[in-house]
């Protein structure tokens, strides 16, 4: 059905309800790529063959992933009457259990994490769930605020109505009937957004300007090309909440007065294309992209385009060239893409996760968002912790949350007794803060004063066993790979400092490369025509500045602490 | 790939230039590669010089000019399954097939390649086989998964 | 007119000019290797950096790309231009050890060795794009590209054979900043050629007149369908460069060449 009005909006909201809070006993499987690979899929299938089996009604549902892939498959259990339960780790051999306890109305208690949802209005108190912590409680959703990742790995990704009884499409539907486009750019400028990608430039700025930029089309670009290694935020927003995408997507359009939307996707997702390929399609079924949009007689056709597997591209000039069928060479600026963007239309480039928070914003208005983060950056940011810590996964903080308190508390610090050496923040162009500097708040401000950066929001964490010269190699060599080859100073420079590297590694070279290292890492950074040359030297200045003993033991013994 | 099938493919995406991209996945996806005779058609049919179509195939990652192996193996490199281990990974891979980064298989049923993050980092190290990925990995599982994929118990 | 320092003079420049053109105007020496004034700016040699102040925010500009404004401030001789410009010499000749023409640039801008030698390097090309881009946006013939990416990164044909495209202009190897792209005629026989692909190779045709071969088939041809009545008329007249301008024809391969 096409959504027209909000009478029927309303009726879909209700069915979301139903869905959500159903009647009878409910199970919803997390099926992203992470609960994929680690056999979802086949869980799926045993638990239809097992209700059918047992004669039970169970309602099956999938959902997205959390942002905690270590904790995949991961399954929701709801029983009338109780309050949604979280289970972690689920295997196929548990399935007859649960299976049966849900058939005797009994709690499975095999894989119970965390209760979801325990005060909504349905649910009554258990005595077997004393012990049994709401996910606000429980590590690691503990401390987070999940404005982004909420519905992620609870609500059935695919589901319109689910989704909009979690509220969504009320900012789309207020936007479209009750806003100009000028209010809605307000809002946005209001709320301080920024862009969540990398660079941090003011959202409702870079809109204000598009906006008023003369054109017979405009164009929005969703920048899916989430090239960090180690980020994956945006594949969980896509695969646990696309419509929420969409919905950000369509409030860019109408704010700036474009028709047409494309999601750049990068190649490495194989899942995810297929799988927003289909959500687009639901939504236009429901009215929510394409012809008069939830009847408002605004037209918007979103498309998806998948990358070929270049980093460069997640650069929003290469991402254009690339949309054109080009090769993906980062373009010279001025003209900026706001003059003079795809196929020379005014053009907005932005971060899924920048878009995602539009919805929020306008549902709530600018005021409340700013309430959240820090005086310059507002409201939250999805950290991809990973490495040595013991719960690695997706945090989504407030802006300003304290650096340290991320790593040993919300992330369980490191494995094994050992101790934390290093945190590289914004990999891969983030510094290494030392370990006892770590008491820093994570926002772009705090981190520029000590010469770091947060970008996209990778954080790696290394412990005491790491090398910073075998991480240096690993990111030059990333550096080398990715480099698009137009300028000298990234094409020529990058590739000498990664050949010195080598050389040092391996106990070759000395002090003396060091040094022309420090010098090449000037010139690339200082010359070179896109971010990509231009950041790659900073984590390999300041490594090499901070971490001297990595270095002399290769030096004199060739050897990697690493593997000492 | 015979001229209909690309004809086809190029149809599908109404002839326009911009959807070579697109284009390039899909010949590529039936066909294991992208070989000079398909990305010339290719260009003949969107109008495009053979040098830009050349320029693209060679430039992105993700396309093959010459036959690839029926199974893609794809082992990740991303920063968390390098502090993981994917380099023991990658070595199991190398050494069993039999082959480098890069290369395939005498009898194109193996090709190898090293991606730059899959998006799977909590769970770290990832390879996939075509659509199937297998996370968590070390050695021994690596070895158990190939034994698995090549019906090889070597 | 707006007012400037360049190199500590006063200087008036025209509006809408770059950096580079106003230096270059002023007889200032500034190096490069992607720019040509035919093209449009590329940005990627970095030679021509300097060093701005003044009515722009102080930092290192591409003098190629940036316009000037009244009250900007230039310096392209200054410490960190030329510390970094021999970084880049430096980067280039590793690779290009054996092109007469970079040596000749470099040891004009005082650089004369390179610490990154490459063993065995005998590539001449620099990636400056020049060739790719004149014969693209220029002649539109489309015979080269770019293939592969970073550091592999290189000018060749497609498929890296005999380019279909080529019509033996000859230009790519003219503009060439380097001596990369070379072309040899002997014979009768035109060869356009890098050190890995054989770009183009023709018979020419020979002179109406003189006897001589100037020009291929596939040339002639093009021009004659890219130009006007005249100019085609001149060609059906078969006539090469130096006859024709005896004969007072126009001087078609001077204008169509750079």
């Amino acid at each position: 059905m096409k959504i027209k009005n909000m009478k029927d909006l309303d009726k879909v909201k209700e069915i979301g309800m139903k869905s959500l809070f159903p009647k009878g006993p409910q199970i919803r499987i997390s099926m992203s790529t992470c609960g994929l690979a680690l056999g979802a899929d086949d869980l799926f299938q045993k638990i239809t063959r097992e209700k059918d089996k047992k004669g039970i009604k169970i309602s099956l549902h999938q959902t997205g992933c959390s942002g905690f892939c270590n904790l995949e498959p991961m399954a929701i259990v709801k029983l009338p009457g109780k309050p949604a339960l979280l289970y972690t780790q689920v295997t196929v051999e548990n399935v007859e259990q649960i299976i049966r306890d849900i058939k005797k109305k009994k709690i499975p208690q095999k894989g119970l994490f965390c209760m979801i949802g325990s005060d909504s209005a349905a649910a009554k108190p258990d005595p077997v769930l004393n012990a049994v912590p709401d996910y606000r409680d429980a590590s690691p959703f503990k401390g987070q605020h999940r404005m982004l990742l909420g519905n992620c790995g609870i609500i059935d990704p695919l589901s319109v109505s689910e989704y909009v009884a979690m509220a969504g499409y009320s900012g789309l539907f207020k936007a479209l009937y009750q806003m100009r486009p000028e209010e809605v750019i307000k809002e946005v400028v209001e709320s301080g957004l920024r862009g969540r990608g990398g660079a941090w430039f003011p959202t409702g700025f870079k809109w204000d300007m598009a906006s008023k930029s003369s054109g017979d089309e405009k164009f929005v670009i969703c920048n899916a090309d989430e090239g960090d290694p180690g980020a994956y935020k945006d594949r969980t927003i896509m695969e646990g909440n696309p419509f929420k995408l969409f919905e950000g997507i369509v409030l860019a359009g109408y704010a700036i007065g474009s028709h047409h939307g494309i999601i750049y996707l990068r190649e490495e997702y194989h899942h995810t294309f297929g799988f927003l390929s289909n959500a687009i399609e639901i939504a236009k079924r429901f009215g929510l992209l394409g012809k008069n949009i939830l009847g408002s007689g605004f037209n918007f056709a979103l498309n998806i385009v998948r990358g070929g597997g270049s980093y460069v591209c997640g650069e929003e000039t290469a991402l254009m060239d690339s949309l054109e069928g080009e090769v993906g060479d980062p373009r010279l600026r001025p003209p900026f893409p706001i003059e003079k963007g795809l196929w020379a239309r005014p053009t907005i480039v932005n971060n899924v996760e920048t878009l995602s928070n539009v919805p929020l914003i306008i549902q709530n208005g600018g005021k409340w968002y700013k309430n959240i983060g820090t005086e310059k950056a507002k409201g939250t940011k999805i950290l991809s912790v990973i490495g040595n810590v013991k719960h690695p996964g997706l945090y989504e903080i407030p802006l300003g949350t304290n650096l340290k308190q991320v790593i040993f508390e919300m992330a369980g610090g490191p494995v094994n007794g050992k101790s934390i050496k290093a945190v590289q923040v914004g990999s891969p162009f983030g510094t290494f803060i030392p370990a006892d500097k770590l008491n820093v708040s994570l926002d772009p401000e705090s981190l520029r004063e000590i010469g770091s950066m947060i970008g996209s929001g990778v954080i790696v964490a290394l412990d005491q066993d790491a090398c910073i010269v075998d991480i240096l190699h690993h990111l030059l060599t990333f550096f080398v790979e990715e480099s698009c080859g137009k300028c000298v100073p990234c094409r020529e420079g990058v590739s000498r400092m990664e050949e010195l590297m080598i050389e040092i590694y391996n106990g070759r070279a000395g002090m003396n490369e060091l040094d022309i290292i420090n010098e090449l890492g000037e010139t690339a950074r200082d010359f070179s025509l896109c971010a990509l040359g231009g950041g790659a030297p900073a984590p390999i200045l300041n490594g090499i500045k901070d971490f001297k003993k990595d270095f002399e033991a290769h030096i004199k013994t060739g050897k990697c602490l690493r593997f000492s | 790939m015979e001229k209909e099938r690309i004809e086809k493919i190029v149809n599908k995406h109404r002839n326009e230039k911009s959807a070579i991209l697109a284009i390039l996945h899909e010949v590529q996806a039936e066909d294991n590669q992208l070989n000079a005779e398909s990305l010339k058609y290719i260009a003949l049919l969107l109008g495009v010089p053979y040098a830009n179509v050349f320029g693209l195939a060679t430039f992105y990652s993700a396309f093959n000019t010459e036959k690839r192996g029926k199974t893609l193996v794809r082992a990740c490199d991303g920063i968390s399954c390098h502090i993981n281990g994917a380099e023991e990974v990658i070595k199991v891979l190398k050494s069993k097939l039999n082959i480098e980064l890069g290369e395939t298989t005498w009898d194109e049923s193996f090709g190898l390649e090293k991606v730059r993050c899959l998006g799977l980092c909590s769970i770290s190290p990832n390879v996939s086989f075509n659509d199937k990925t297998y996370s968590n990995l070390n050695k021994e599982k690596i070895l158990e998964i190939l034994q698995k994929v090549t019906g090889d118990s070597k | 007119m707006i007012q400037m320092t360049l190199n500590d003079k006063e200087i008036e420049a025209s509006e809408n000019s770059t950096i580079l053109e106003v230096a270059r105007k002023n007889g200032i020496d500034i190096p490069t290797l992607c720019y040509h004034e035919a093209l449009e700016p590329f940005g990627v040699c970095r030679l021509c950096i300097v060093e701005v102040g003044g009515a722009l925010r102080k930092g290192i500009r591409i003098s190629c790309i940036q316009n000037v404004v009244d009250g900007l401030i230039v310096d392209t001789e200054s410490e960190r231009v030329k510390r970094n410009r021999r970084f880049l010499f430096e980067l280039l000749l590793a690779r290009s050890p054996d092109s007469k023409e970079l040596i000749d640039l470099a040891a004009k801008h005082g650089v004369f060795e390179s610490r990154f030698y490459e063993a065995d390097s005998d590539d001449n090309c620099v990636r400056c794009g020049l060739c790719v881009r004149v014969c693209r946006d220029k002649i539109g013939a489309y015979a080269l590209c770019f293939a592969h990416r970073g550091y592999d990164r290189m000018v060749t044909t497609d498929f890296e054979l005999l380019s279909e495209y080529c019509i033996g202009c000859g230009t790519c190897a003219q503009i060439c900043p380097t001596g990369a792209i070379k072309m040899k005629d002997e014979e009768g026989e035109r060869i356009i050629y890098t050190k890995s692909v054989v770009i183009g190779k023709f018979e020419l045709e020979t002179c109406g007149k003189c006897g001589m071969p100037y020009a291929s088939r596939k040339y002639l041809d093009f021009v004659k369908r890219n130009s006007d009545d005249a100019m085609a008329v001149s060609v059906e007249r078969n006539l090469c460069p130096t006859c024709a301008r005896r004969t007072g024809a126009i001087n078609l391969v001077g204008q169509m060449t750079l």
